[in-house]
């Protein structure tokens, strides 16, 4: 049984300077891989309950009907799970970005992998990112689709579930992701599991 | 020195391994690392492809979108994958599994890599293909008997005649929206419908005729419910109906239509118009009764109905109230 980690306010503002500084790295790296414009923006940083967390999909399930969410753990000095939530949305523009054939576009297991690709990107930047500005060695497992066009009732019970773990007292970071040429938007949750915040506290504690 | 011959040291460990295939690619797509496995595997020598670019040998390979994926790796230094399940194979192998006789090529997950050189620059991106052609055959075999597991409880809970749910399935749904409006602090009524003098059209016109009535009665009353409404064939003639998240007047006015939906024309059957009328008996969920107690009185309601006149919808009244 661990003891339930509080960040006091100061913290919490230092971890999103911290953030917002490795987003604006993983934006110019993004940008570059897919030859448009990736703005990143890290809005909230917060230590979470069930409530939040109810809310929160319920903020998501209003943007589209249909969601595509895609799992991705990491492991190492830091541990947790990302959840990548895009909407409805046209493949037109990911076959683009991606190199993908035209056709593809219309292919459900081509589209799963555009999603999968674009997810791994994205949390690839976001996390080593975020690893960097902190010290930590981490390291990204596969992505995997946790949901592929489903209504967007069904967002609640996909995207907080962890095993083995209680949703309460985890620090979240909610990253949006946008492409405007693209009008490309998605959500990205970053939740840590909570045994591994104190380890974050002492990493900050360094950098601070 | 040391540092260099334990280097080639590692790189013929590399080149040796049989078990896993491992490419590595520059920026260009031009091969620079091909070990055993592919040789094996692809009948393609390391002598022949070092230094040629890879889709040159495999021109199956969608260009392009291999040269974005080794670019991101590349720039973001970081592993990417694709798996059998969305991309059956990266480079198109014979299978090794000669007892599957359906599966000509080796089913791949890959991941890519980068190689990055002592000061932390990737200066190539390396790809591992594993063999996952007897996980996917087993996934797949799986998915077929799980498909099939489906199709056959499906058949078991249709009436086959009507293609409405049977009788058994009423009994499980009714029990699975019960619980649910219970604790949803919603409505539900029970209905049970029956044909009035469906003797007669058996006997008059006979049990074909008979058949097809009951087909174009049980379409016009599915056309007529929403989607959370279960309709079931509970006897012969004899039908029952789920209505969850209802109050007792809507229940009654959904009934009524279901009512004039089959009197209101006659069924064809053979250029001959056969009229039909049904009558319906409801009963509501209560705390206070089982769900079997419900289904005796909206069967206590049908026989009200059917005393009054048929082709009429009937409540059960409690005469003890």
């Amino acid at each position: 049984m661990t003891t339930p980690q509080t960040f006091t306010p100061y913290e919490i503002d230092a971890l999103k300077e911290l953030t917002n500084i490795g987003m604006g790295k993983s934006g110019a790296m993004l940008s570059e891989i897919f030859e448009h414009r990736v703005t990143l923006s890290v809005p909230d940083i917060s230590v979470v309950d069930g409530d939040k967390l109810s809310r929160l999909s319920e903020k998501f399930a209003e943007h589209s009907q249909v969601v595509n969410i895609i799992h991705q753990s990491f492991i190492g000095d830091i541990e947790g799970r990302s959840t990548f939530i895009i909407g409805e949305h046209n493949f037109d523009g990911l076959v683009e970005i991606l190199g993908y054939d035209k056709s593809d576009a219309l292919d459900e297991k081509r589209q799963c992998e555009m999603l999968l690709d674009l997810s791994n990107a994205v949390n690839s930047t976001c996390l080593s990112g975020l690893a960097e500005q902190l010290g930590l060695d981490i390291e990204l497992a596969h992505p995997l689709i946790a949901s592929f066009n489903k209504p967007n009732s069904e967002l609640k019970d996909f995207i907080f579930i962890q095993k083995n773990q209680d949703v309460y007292d985890t620090l979240l970071f909610e990253i949006k992701f946008f492409i405007q040429d693209l009008d490309l938007y998605c959500d990205n949750v970053i939740s840590l599991k909570t045994d591994c915040l104190q380890h974050l506290k002492n990493a900050l504690g360094q950098v601070i | 020195m040391d540092n260099e011959q334990s280097f080639i040291e590692f790189s013929s460990l590399m080149q040796n391994l049989s078990s896993i295939g491992l490419i590595i690619l520059d920026k260009r797509l031009n091969v620079s690392f091909w070990n055993r496995f592919m040789e094996l595997h692809s009948h393609v020598k390391s002598d022949e492809i070092i230094n040629r670019k890879l889709t040159s040998f495999f021109p199956d390979i969608n260009e392009l979108w291999l040269s974005k994926k080794i670019n991101a790796t590349f720039i973001l230094g970081n592993q990417g994958n694709t798996s059998w399940e969305q991309r059956p194979y990266l480079l198109k192998l014979p299978s090794t599994q000669s007892s599957i006789d359906d599966v000509d090529f080796m089913y791949q997950n890959c991941s890519y890599f980068p190689v990055k050189s002592i000061n932390n620059k990737v200066i190539a991106v390396g790809i591992i293909i594993h063999d996952v052609t007897e996980m996917a055959v087993t996934q797949r075999l799986l998915e077929n008997i799980t498909n099939k597991a489906v199709e056959l409880e499906e058949i078991n809970s249709k009436d086959y005649l009507t293609g409405l749910y049977s009788r058994q399935f009423f009994f499980e749904q009714l029990g699975q929206d019960a619980s649910r409006c219970r604790r949803l602090s919603w409505g539900l009524t029970v209905a049970i419908i029956d044909a009035d003098n469906f003797k007669a059209i058996n006997d008059v016109y006979g049990h074909q005729a008979g058949d097809d009535v009951l087909k174009e009665m049980s379409k016009r009353l599915q056309h007529t419910l929403r989607a959370t409404d279960s309709l079931c064939r509970y006897g012969g003639e004899e039908f029952a109906l789920i209505l969850p998240n209802v109050d007792p007047e809507q229940a009654y006015s959904i009934c009524d239509r279901l009512r004039k939906c089959v009197s209101t024309s006659a069924i064809l059957y053979k250029a001959k118009e056969i009229n039909v009328t049904v009558s319906i008996g409801l009963s509501q969920m209560a705390a206070s009764k089982s769900l079997e107690d419900m289904i005796g009185e909206a069967d206590s309601a049908l026989y009200v109905a059917k005393n009054n006149g048929r082709n009429r919808v009937e409540q059960f009244i409690n005469s003890n109230e």
